[in-house]
């Protein structure tokens, strides 16, 4: 039980430290800056776990279990568990597109906005998508996919085709349909 | 603990399975609301593996079985589902996934033709409106309550982490 008290402990000391480092630092990427706190984090997970005693001073000894190492080891997974899903819902809500365009309609005001209005936000001056424009130089610039010179056309790397096929695969396992954007 | 470690992988694992067999056959159109009715029909399932997994073990408690298989069930739960969601929604994984398909290289002009902003944006918002996110009203588009609801966790999301929208990217 102490790996789990310890893990939910981080895990609450882990969502502030990120918010204020967000606030703080001005990052543009806050992936990086997540994984930097959660090594942080998780040293401090290790040497709590080492500190204290199993039964934190309070715990029952129903509480207490007797595999001292995988209790400290189950309790570090929870904490990746807890971190993933705290990476996936952040950027299902800071950077989802469906999100973003509830955003828009909501910023637009209760008379709402047209499809053209919503298109119209996603697009510069120069009409380049918004949603693209920066993801395909963020996509070279991490190594899934190339850019030959010429700038006519993409190619996916070994990376890139390793995780295009992760996701293929996961798409017949999930039986998803295709639903475009 | 590890009693109840494994009936929580077990519980996931013929749930999850079951689902998947579900999703595939009966094609489900609330992939969320089956996966959570799932995971709740599946709870019961913990009580009675722990309980069975912990017969003649005498190290650990019951009461710490039953706690480490509800606490990872759930966890579980909200693992596949992110994943989940992850799969189907992500703009990156899909554009990854369609260049694969199309034999791992697309030029430029198709990149960009099939691509399109405008209908990206119909797309998207077709499935927001299926799931009562938003509505139109005069050929404009507002938000129901629960859409209202999303639009401000995502402002206060924003604000807390300093982040950028993806319309103030560039």
């Amino acid at each position: 039980m102490k790996g789990i008290i310890l893990s939910v402990a981080c895990l609450i000391a882990f969502l502030p430290c990120a918010m204020f480092a967000s606030r703080l630092l001005n990052v543009t990427r806050h992936a990086r800056l997540f994984f930097k706190l959660l090594l942080v984090i998780s040293l401090a997970y290790v040497v709590t776990f080492l500190a204290l005693p199993s039964d934190l001073g309070y715990l029952p000894d129903s509480l207490v279990s007797h595999y001292t190492t995988m209790d400290g080891l189950l309790g570090y997974i929870m904490l990746w568990l807890n971190f993933h899903s705290f990476l996936t819902t952040f950027y299902g809500i800071n950077g989802g597109f469906s999100m973003c365009l509830l955003y828009e309609i909501y910023r637009s005001g209760p008379q709402g906005l047209s499809t053209e209005s919503l298109a119209h936000k996603f697009q510069t001056a120069d009409g380049t998508d918004k949603i693209h424009a920066w993801r395909l130089p963020r996509l070279i610039e991490t190594g899934y996919i190339a850019q030959d010179p010429g700038h006519s056309l993409y190619t996916l790397t070994a990376k890139g085709a390793w995780v295009a096929r992760l996701t293929l695969w996961l798409h017949r396992i999930f039986a998803m349909r295709k639903k475009g954007g | 603990m590890l009693e109840g470690l494994f009936a929580s992988i077990l519980t996931t694992c013929i749930w999850v399975s079951l689902h998947l067999l579900t999703n595939r056959y009966l094609r489900t159109r609330n992939w969320l609301f089956t996966s959570f009715t799932g995971y709740l029909l599946s709870l019961p399932l913990i009580t009675f593996l722990a309980r069975h997994l912990s017969e003649g073990s005498a190290c650990d408690s019951l009461t710490l079985a039953f706690i480490h298989g509800y606490l990872w069930h759930l966890l579980l739960f909200f693992f596949y589902v992110h994943v989940y969601y992850h799969v189907d929604r992500s703009v990156t994984l899909n554009l990854l996934s369609e260049m694969a398909s199309r034999g791992g290289t697309v030029s430029a002009a198709t990149f960009h033709a099939r691509h399109n902003m405008q209908t990206t944006v119909e797309n998207r918002l077709k499935i927001l409106e299926q799931n009562g996110f938003i509505r139109q009203v005069n050929g404009l588009w507002i938000n129901t309550n629960r859409g209202v609801f999303y639009a401000r966790l995502m402002a206060l999301s924003v604000w807390a982490f300093k982040s950028k929208t993806q319309s103030e990217r560039i």
